[in-house]
């Protein structure tokens, strides 16, 4: 019964595609081989027959259900694996070539589909340009893509960037997450506004791409809004109590406290040369504003043994430490009991050097990129002033005292609409 | 919004939780006159096809012992969802879409006997949606998505199995003995080293590469109106409907699975990696004979595949079903000093021997092989994410090897192909929109 079906297999590769007649036939004719040295025989056979061989064999395709193309399908895609061997380059770019030709020649969409997977094996920048012709096309934009995003030379996010503006529904949804894979770092501004759209499957591809894209530049990014303004403590404000105290303050009394605390606030943190400085001896650092939802970016420096962190909405926080004390590195949510309270892993640069985390909170939920690298993954951030109670839904971002000297500086904060 | 509190899974969850297991009193986590959360595990099946049934079955018998509580079964075909709600009984809710029935929210045991092309989406999910994680095998359909199952089921501090079991119970096949003898014989050096393992038809292990081939030159056939082809996809590429590619026979398509390697390669190479104690590395080399090209589409035939350690120890597969065998009256394992036949080719004055002698070894360090144990104590069981990437990757070895058709190099650290574009491709596969791990 093995034995049976697995002849049947071999029969079929034996029986197509031997109607037609010339040296890349006779070649196709001889696929599969008995080994991999006999099969590779055959393939160089057909790549010395150039451009036209190739071009002859894909003619030999068939749309699926009009006969049997089943022998040059295994040469086409042997041909390709042969030819992405190392040190094969001129032989895989003239495959390549010549398969993009067979594409535009072409009628059947699942004869084009079949011809763009063995493209993305050999493509670089040209083809990844014949490809984007079908970004456009609603059975051909999926398989272009995983051809594109596979190929990935630069110019791979160009393409895609460029069929955007036109794109809606599942191609939209496709080509904006095949940005977030191959980590278009120029189309991060690009997509903040599909982050907030009503499509939710959009919506959700934008914001994991925007996450999967690493570390943009902060200041030119759409929607971000800088909190610290490099010159003066303008936005900010001396830390009173906690949210739990401050909640039962009367407005008056929170009032004069605030008052003293802003005084106290200006004698142990400054502005040198763009960079907010704390001696360590003060208390912490709190925005003037309180935030919701919303993604930022902080940029950091500790000396050794150096203690701090972000607390988000009045709560701690987001830990950072000497990595030298804490091996697990700095990202983690210290203060959770029971969601995971460390980060996936260290990302820290060594101390003294800057790093820069970009903290994302949607409802009670964060996630903590450390130098580029996600270390916190849609984590529940608990509320460690009322344990029993979620994280508030809003409050104040603070940079925390922990008693040593501490750098800040890049503070942007980009405010996510909450759905209602 | 949940908050975590003092749900079943908040407190089955990660490490910190874990601590608070044997303080908490029954009765605050159960409720008065309820069985305790920490008495009956509760599970859910995503994919109710054939094999999905069996873990049906596990449920069912988990829930006679009062053990286990089946909530919840996904499928993409209504026909299929429709007899596993009915085999799950009135307290069990039918799902087509595992995001939803993941956000329930009160499952601690997420069952994943789908074809293996969706193994690491819903292992990450169901990591990430609090649950630990009973997975078919394959693990994951390529080397690269079962790194990142590791990632999450670690990041997400969760359990892990995969669904096989000789490396901790049952009898190695053709041996005749436990894998756990066979590792005292190894470790007491009876063998020497390096080792050489030989899985074949010769040896015990039968490759079923006839049953798992694939149809080439398929006519499109109209969809099922019960069958929802696009989800069943999912990351797959679209290719037109066959009744064939799906359903029973799926593992006949490079697409979602690798032939008769991604049926019993992970049942058998996993014990052989436990008894070459390979749990924490890759072979650096493998190269392997068959047909070629292959396909594109549907997997074949394959006549043999060679791997090799750093340290010199191999990894033989034979298929016994194509070309000329390598393993013939060869033994299963084999060492400088020493071999062991399967059972049917050791004489039964040497199986004495070898019995008598593995009686008188200690055992090796113990693992745990009841997941449910596992879960409650929240330590790793015995074949866990990580050794199950490891016996994952030697699978993709071969059936990568035996696409490419060239000798390849393994870098087991990176978990890469060492100068070989085309092989890589195959280690991390783009996943069609939307989606992606």
């Amino acid at each position: 019964m093995v034995q049976k079906i697995a002849t049947i297999v071999l029969i079929g590769a034996l029986g197509a595609g031997t109607a037609l007649g010339g040296p890349a036939a006779d070649l196709v004719a001889k696929i599969p081989a008995k080994s991999p040295a006999e099969g590779a025989a055959a393939l160089a056979g057909l790549v010395k027959l150039g451009p036209a061989g190739i071009q002859e064999v894909c003619k030999m395709l068939v749309p699926p259900g009009t006969g049997n193309d089943t022998k040059p399908r295994y040469a086409l895609s042997g041909l390709t694996m042969h030819v992405n061997r190392p040190g094969a380059d001129t032989e895989r770019m003239m495959v390549a070539g010549a398969l993009v030709k067979a594409l535009a020649g072409a009628s059947d969409k699942e004869v084009k589909a079949f011809i763009m997977r063995q493209i993305q094996r050999v493509g670089r920048a040209d083809e990844v340009t014949a490809l984007s012709a079908y970004l456009g096309d609603e059975r051909l934009c999926a398989p272009a893509i995983r051809a594109i995003e596979n190929i990935r030379t630069p110019n791979a996010a160009d393409v895609l960037i460029k069929a955007l503006p036109g794109a809606k529904g599942a191609r939209r949804v496709a080509i904006v997450r095949a940005l977030g894979t191959i980590r278009a770092e120029q189309a991060a501004t690009l997509l903040h506004a599909d982050m907030d759209s009503e499509d939710a499957a959009l919506r959700k591809a934008a914001i994991w791409a925007v996450s999967n894209i690493a570390e943009p530049q902060p200041a030119t990014m759409h929607g971000f809004t800088a909190a610290f303004n490099g010159k003066d403590l303008t936005g900010w404000k001396g830390l009173v109590g906690n949210p739990k105290t401050r909640a039962t303050m009367a407005p008056a009394a929170l009032a004069a406290a605030q008052k003293a605390a802003d005084e106290q606030m200006k004698k142990h943190w400054q502005v040198v040369d763009g960079v907010l400085v704390f001696d360590g001896k003060g208390k912490s650092l709190c925005t003037a504003k309180d935030y919701g939802d919303f993604d930022m970016y902080v940029d950091w420096k500790i000396k050794a043994g150096g203690d701090s962190g972000i607390y988000l909405r009045g709560t701690p926080q987001v830990q950072i430490w000497d990595t030298a004390r804490r091996k697990e590195g700095s990202g983690g949510l210290f203060n959770n009991k029971k969601n995971p309270s460390k980060p996936s892993k260290p990302a820290d640069r060594p101390v003294g050097q800057w790093n820069r985390f970009r903290i994302r909170m949607i409802g009670e939920r964060v996630w903590v990129w450390l130098n580029g690298q996600l270390v916190v993954d849609n984590v529940v951030l608990e509320n460690y002033w009322e344990r029993g109670k979620p994280i508030y839904p809003t409050g104040q971002i603070e940079l925390q005292n922990h008693g040593n000297t501490l750098w800040f500086r890049n503070v942007f904060i980009r405010e996510i609409p909450r759905k209602g | 919004m949940k908050s975590n509190r003092l749900t079943r899974r908040g407190f089955l969850g990660g490490g910190v939780a874990a601590a608070a297991f044997t303080i908490v009193p029954r009765h605050v986590l159960g409720g008065p006159g309820k069985t305790p959360p920490s008495d009956v595990l509760t599970h859910a099946v995503i994919g109710v096809g054939g094999m999905g049934m069996g873990h049906v079955r596990y449920c069912k018998n988990y829930e006679k012992q009062k053990v286990g509580k089946l909530l919840a079964v996904c499928d993409v075909d209504a026909q299929r969802l429709a007899r596993g709600v009915k085999a799950g009984g009135p307290d069990c809710t039918g799902y087509k879409d595992f995001q939803e029935m993941l956000a329930r929210g009160d499952i601690d045991i997420c069952h994943i006997p789908t074809p293996p092309h969706w193994h690491a989406i819903m292992s990450i999910a169901a990591a990430e949606a609090g649950c630990d994680i009973w997975c078919e095998k394959p693990m994951t359909r390529t080397i690269g998505e079962a790194q990142r199952v590791v990632d999450a089921v670690k990041r997400n501090g969760r359990m892990f199995r995969i669904n096989t079991w000789f490396r901790l119970h049952s009898y190695m096949y053709g041996m005749k003995m436990f894998a756990k003898d066979l590792k005292k014989l190894i470790v007491a050096g009876d063998l020497g080293w390096p080792i050489t393992a030989r899985i074949s038809p010769y040896t015990g292990f039968t490759w079923k590469l006839g049953q798992w081939c694939g149809k080439t030159n398929l006519p499109p056939q109209p969809v099922p109106a019960h069958f929802d082809y696009d989800r069943w996809l999912g990351p797959a590429p679209v290719k037109p409907y066959h009744k064939h590619r799906t359903h029973g026979s799926f593992r006949g398509y490079w697409d979602y699975d690798s032939g008769g390697l991604g049926d019993m390669g992970q049942h058998y190479i996993d014990p052989v990696q436990y008894l070459l104690d390979k749990d924490n590395t890759s072979p650096v080399t493998v190269e392997a004979h068959a047909p070629w090209p292959q396909h594109p589409d549907a997997a074949g035939l394959w006549g043999w595949v060679e791997m090799t350690y750093a340290d010199g120890c191999k990894i033989i597969l034979d298929s016994g079903s194509w070309g000329t065998p390598i393993t013939k009256d060869k033994p299963f394992l084999e060492g400088p000093k020493g071999k062991i036949f399967p059972a049917g080719k050791t004489p039964a004055e040497e199986r004495g021997r070898i019995k008598k002698r593995v009686a008188e070894l200690p055992d090796p360090p113990p693992m745990i092989s009841d997941f449910n144990v596992s879960v409650r104590t929240r330590k790793k069981f015995g074949l866990n994410e990580e050794n199950a990437a490891r016996s994952n990757v030697i699978v993709h070895l071969a059936d990568v090897a035996i696409r490419v058709g060239r000798k390849l190099r393994f870098d087991p650290v990176k978990m890469r192909f060492i100068n070989d574009d085309a092989a890589n491709l195959l280690v991390d596969q783009p996943m069609r929109a939307p989606w992606h791990l």
